[in-house]
């Protein structure tokens, strides 16, 4: 951000202001100071206009570029003053006369714009396509434009069919941070690079990749050599493809076109010694591989399936596994199921120990499985269950009471329970907990939000579990209010 | 005593006096995000009171609010929405005016993008008042300019 106008502070204008602001030092006469007060409001607006054009141009990048030509007309001096941007915003659900622009008035504007950029570089980009359905080869020709102009942010929203060609992408050196939110085929060459990316994040793009050959996809490198964000949601690949991103600290992928068999063919490989939090949504037949998995310490997994077919049932419990075991040095958990409880114990046939563990959150889980879990985190602090338990039948508590979780006597101190529904199997975890947990601290309980229309007497519910033994002789049990749930 | 104040500047404060001849006391954190203040302070060592000509006492309190937020990195959406919340146009660009004169990267920043906002609504006059911009066209420059940059004008009403 440029100061020309502290440069500007010696000039004549400020310097009257400053001798008319020492005279009020001395009493004076009501029209003398009247008087005053108007030369200080003249002297403001001059020291407004004196103001550097960039300073007042800067605010123009704020706002969508049509609006900023427009200012062309405030004065000869601003004729020019919108061309300073480096910051173009497009979006063709603005209003014009308070009804939505017209496809026709939009790529004229555009066009008309990107005329006075064609020998300059602009800094960032957004170009937000949500109202029409624009000519495909007229989209590819703006996004070309703007990755030759040496474009740094990049942001593209735009829901139909365009050409994106990889070359120019590839060729984009400059750019540090890129959005593609885009239902369009990108092929990537055998190897890429952007040596200035930070941030890229890629929704709905499907990844091919460039040769031709149809027998044997190539492997394709891509290498981001500082990037430290990148973000994957409803892509498709169909080919392996290795990250070389040294640097990435965040991952995050969520698969959701299930229908396609493609992707989980091929493996995507993350080559990062950095990593500190991963995220997954999707059914695990992805081949997702951490080269390097040992600093994540924040995880989620959101596991979503939908099917019922035997052989997927039995291939779950291994794919988890697979899944989970790359991310056993997390500090926190998330793991959310989805459509999967029908097959939830098979997912725990086989658990890794996490042996760092110390905040775990569930959605939805069966006694049996969060026991099994409760045994493979001997260090949990902070439980978290958001939808209470789907079953806990008596045997599983008799034989857990034999055995006790490690974390109960030396580390578990924080239950939360969200979504109780007051019926048998949480009743019996509540119970079981407080028998067993030696050191917990605090439970806290939070009605589902139905039993607020439900005939229960949620207040005997209270002084039911309010007057069951504690094992720890510190933990207060406390209610969210019900009208709150 | 002497020790804390040579040692550290996280809990110095420095002084600030406004063009109105006002006295404002500010941590020596906060000052370090003006860079205009910070240059002054170089100059002049930290122990003299720092003159601020341009910067008056009514908007100096609200600059000071805002950096003490920052430096306990409670700035939220929230924060800065409920810091403008009560503002008028005018007020608003006293800020700003304010922000830029001290060098406050991140106040100015903020502050540019709710001016935008504020602006994108309005007519060509009501920019010019605001901005305090003669009008030095001709009727027949100006109308020729207007036609030529008519896919421009969103067709906002005049207002008052």
């Amino acid at each position: 951000m440029t100061l020309p106008y502290s440069s500007s502070a010696q000039t004549s204008p400020n310097h009257i202001v400053k001798v008319v602001m020492d005279s009020n030092d001395v009493t004076m006469e009501d029209d003398t100071k009247q008087l005053i007060s108007a030369e200080t409001k003249v002297k403001e607006r001059d020291i407004i206009s004196t103001l550097h054009e960039s300073v007042l141009g800067h605010i123009l990048s704020f706002v969508p570029i049509i609006d900023a030509v427009s200012t062309s007309v405030l004065s000869t001096s601003w004729i020019d003053v919108w061309t300073s941007t480096t910051n173009l915003k497009f979006d063709d659900s603005l209003l014009y006369s308070k009804k939505k622009m017209s496809k026709e008035h939009f790529v004229n504007s555009v066009e008309k714009v990107l005329l006075h950029f064609t020998n300059s570089g602009i800094q960032s980009v957004s170009l937000c396509l949500s109202s029409y359905q624009y000519d495909a080869s007229q989209i590819s020709e703006w996004i070309s434009f703007f990755l030759e102009r040496r474009v740094q942010k990049l942001h593209i929203q735009y829901a139909d069919k365009v050409f994106l060609s990889s070359n120019s992408l590839f060729r984009c050196n400059s750019l540090v941070e890129l959005t593609l939110q885009m239902r369009c085929t990108l092929s990537l060459p055998v190897s890429g690079c952007l040596a200035n990316l930070q941030k890229l994040s890629i929704s709905w793009i499907k990844l091919v990749s460039e040769s031709e050959s149809s027998t044997n996809s190539k492997d394709i490198t891509l290498s981001f050599p500082i990037l430290k964000v990148f973000e994957v949601r409803g892509c498709e690949w169909s080919q392996n493809i290795t990250l070389q991103v040294p640097l990435l600290e965040r991952f995050s992928i969520a698969i959701w076109k299930h229908h396609s068999n493609e992707s989980s063919k091929y493996y995507i490989k993350v080559n990062s010694r950095r990593l500190t939090d991963f995220d997954y949504e999707g059914n695990l037949e992805q081949n997702i591989v951490l080269c390097d998995s040992s600093s994540i310490r924040n995880a989620s997994v959101v596991i979503v399936v939908d099917e019922d077919k035997k052989d997927r049932i039995e291939k779950l419990g291994f794919q988890a596994y697979n899944h989970l075991k790359q991310i056993n040095e997390a500090e926190s958990l998330k793991l959310l199921f989805y459509k999967v409880l029908r097959h939830g114990k098979d997912i725990f046939t086989n658990l890794p120990v996490f042996g760092r563990l110390t905040y775990l959150q569930l959605n939805e889980v069966n006694g049996e499985a969060l026991l099994q879990l409760l045994h493979n985190c001997p260090i949990l602090n902070t439980l978290v269950l958001l939808n209470g338990v789907a079953d806990l039948n008596k045997d599983v508590l008799t034989s857990a009471s034999a055995t006790l979780p490690r974390c109960f006597l030396s580390s578990f101190k924080v239950f939360e329970f969200k979504g109780f529904n007051a019926n048998e199997h949480d009743l019996s975890l509540v119970k079981f907990m407080l028998e067993n947990a030696s050191i917990l601290e605090k439970m806290r309980i939070s009605p589902a939000f139905w039993l607020r229309y439900a005939d229960i007497d949620f207040e005997k519910v209270k002084e039911q579990i309010l007057s069951l033994p504690k094992r720890s002789s510190f933990c207060m049990v406390e209610f969210s209010d019900i009208s709150s749930s | 005593m002497a020790q804390e104040a040579s040692s550290s500047t996280s809990s110095k404060t420095i002084s600030l006096k406004t063009g109105d001849g006002e006295i404002f006391e500010i941590e020596a954190s906060a000052a370090k995000q003006m860079k205009t203040v910070q240059r002054l302070i170089d100059d002049l060592g930290d122990d003299i009171t720092i003159p601020l000509h341009n910067v008056f006492s009514k908007e100096l309190p609200k600059i000071i609010e805002y950096y003490k937020k920052d430096i306990t990195g409670e700035i939220t959406k929230d924060f800065e929405a409920e810091f403008v919340k009560d503002l008028n146009d005018d007020e608003v660009k006293v800020l700003f005016l304010a922000a830029n004169y001290l060098d406050a990267n991140k106040l100015f920043e903020f502050l540019s993008q709710n001016i935008a906002d504020r602006l994108e609504s309005k007519s060509v006059e009501y920019v010019r008042k605001y901005f305090g911009v003669e009008n030095d066209f001709t009727p027949e420059e100006e109308s020729k300019l207007r036609e030529e940059r008519a896919w421009s004008f969103r067709g906002i009403k005049e207002d008052e």
